[in-house]
């Protein structure tokens, strides 16, 4: 045993530095990313403001941002959803889970940190776009979100982020694929590693159309052709993503994105984040199954009509 | 709506901060924050089913016994927690303290679930932890 190791320390002597880590391999050769996996997170996507150009934290500060994060607040002081519904109680407040931590301070990287202007034209688009949709929220199916309508999950992209919650993926290989699937909410990404170019440009998914390729030991993802009823941060169509996974030790995957739409960004950014493997399972979302919330909506805001109605009818008769 | 069977649509002390946030449905015109209210009531089914659990209840009143349906979490995430489909059997007994839909029928969202003595429905965060 130490006439091993006095080899193996002569042998780093000679090469200089101890071997980078080597990920398992498919029978192809290339590296094996498959598995499930966990995007969970506390790292926002845009740097607070207050950390300027600090892209980093420290051990030190880390850990007490972490502490600080996972504490769930005291319900009186918890808004919007969390106050009409006990995240704790229902396994989805963060610290139910596993994390995948990073002493990033934002996921966009670079000294900004932040999701660069809209152009002009964006902004005119997304006022007008809104302008129009005022007043019409409740109209039907079709006037609500399409996360809401179980279509399409609002993060999942790509770029692929963490969802809030059930933030799992399972990631398949063959020599000639490389599918994805996000827990939320259902959708696979099946994407081509044989070269073949994109869709033609009439021919447009939820999802995008995506082809892979290997660059050394990084699946490098190539997607466009995005409809327009997707929206990411503004950016709808002309979305251009283009993903980077890499395998950096046993358990985790770098997973890197740029994404580029001129008529919507002054410039190109990109993000970075972990993939952390899970003991699994990974569980079927089926969210068409009883989405009563769609309907409950509806009837709420119909009810609400009604109301408004009668109130103004009495108001009409009996004007006080 | 027949009120009288509800157990008081009592005005909880819950300090809501601020306005909604986006989550999968729009919380705010699904559900009434003015109408908060206490369910006694008998589970008659669950409903796994995504994005929402759904937990049916006979509630009992002085003359007649209405059911109500209590959303809960997502399936996934409760399974996460360690709740199984025998967790919550037809029968038992629970607390809901949630708020009433807007459309005004007997459905509701369910924010604190709790059985019959106090104990919580699900497992508690002290429970849950963190895997790592």
């Amino acid at each position: 045993m130490i006439g091993r190791s006095l080899a193996w320390i002569g042998l780093m002597a000679l090469v200089g530095a101890p071997p980078a880590w080597t990920p398992p391999r498919t029978p192809e050769g290339h590296p094996d990313l498959q598995g499930i996996w966990t995007n969970a997170t506390i790292t926002p996507l845009e740097r607070p403001k207050e950390l300027g150009a600090k892209e980093f934290y420290t051990q030190n500060e880390m850990a007490e941002y972490r502490k600080r994060a996972l504490v769930p607040l005291p319900t009186a002081e918890r808004g919007g959803t969390e106050a009409h519904y006990e995240f704790t109680q229902f396994g989805l407040y963060r610290s139910q889970a596993q994390i995948a931590f990073s002493l990033r301070t934002s996921m966009i990287v670079g000294p900004e940190g932040r999701v660069p202007a809209l152009t002009s034209e964006a902004q005119q688009r997304i006022a007008e776009r809104a302008a129009g949709a005022k007043g019409h929220e409740f109209d039907g199916p079709e006037s609500r979100g399409i996360q809401e309508r179980c279509l399409v999950w609002g993060v999942e992209g790509p770029p692929m982020l963490p969802p809030g919650y059930n933030s799992y993926l399972q990631i398949v290989q063959t020599p000639a694929y490389v599918a994805i699937l996000q827990e939320m909410i259902h959708d696979v990404r099946i994407i081509p590693l044989d070269g073949r170019p994109h869709a033609p440009q009439t021919v447009r998914r939820w999802l995008g159309d995506s082809r892979g390729r290997w660059d050394g030991d990084t699946l490098v993802v190539d997607t466009t052709n995005f409809t327009d009823k997707t929206n990411f941060r503004g950016s709808r169509e002309n979305l251009h993503v283009v993903e980077r996974f890499t395998r950096v030790d046993a358990d985790t995957i770098r997973y890197e994105f740029t994404v580029d739409d001129p008529g919507t960004w002054t410039r190109p950014w990109s993000a970075e984040l972990p993939l952390v493997k899970d003991k699994g399972p990974i569980y079927e979302y089926a969210c068409h199954e009883a989405n009563y919330g769609m309907a409950n909506n509806l009837k709420g805001a119909r009810a609400k009509e009604k109301a408004d109605e009668g109130a103004a009818k009495r108001q009409h008769e009996d004007p006080k | 709506m027949p009120n009288r069977v509800v157990v008081g649509l009592t005005a909880i002390a819950v300090l809501i901060a601020a306005a909604p946030a986006p989550a999968h449905h729009a919380f705010a015109s699904e559900f009434d924050i003015q109408k908060p209210l206490v369910l006694r009531g008998s589970v008659t089914v669950m409903e796994w089913v995504n994005p929402h659990s759904w937990i049916h209840i006979d509630v009992k009143g002085d003359t007649d016994t209405v059911n109500w349906m209590v959303e809960g979490g997502s399936p996934n995430a409760l399974l996460r927690l360690g709740f199984t489909k025998n967790a919550l059997l037809p029968g038992m007994d629970i607390v809901v303290t949630g708020y009433q839909a807007k459309d005004g029928t007997n459905k509701a969202v369910g924010r604190d679930l709790t059985f019959a003595d106090g104990r919580k429905l699900f497992l508690s965060e002290s429970a849950a932890g963190t895997q790592k």
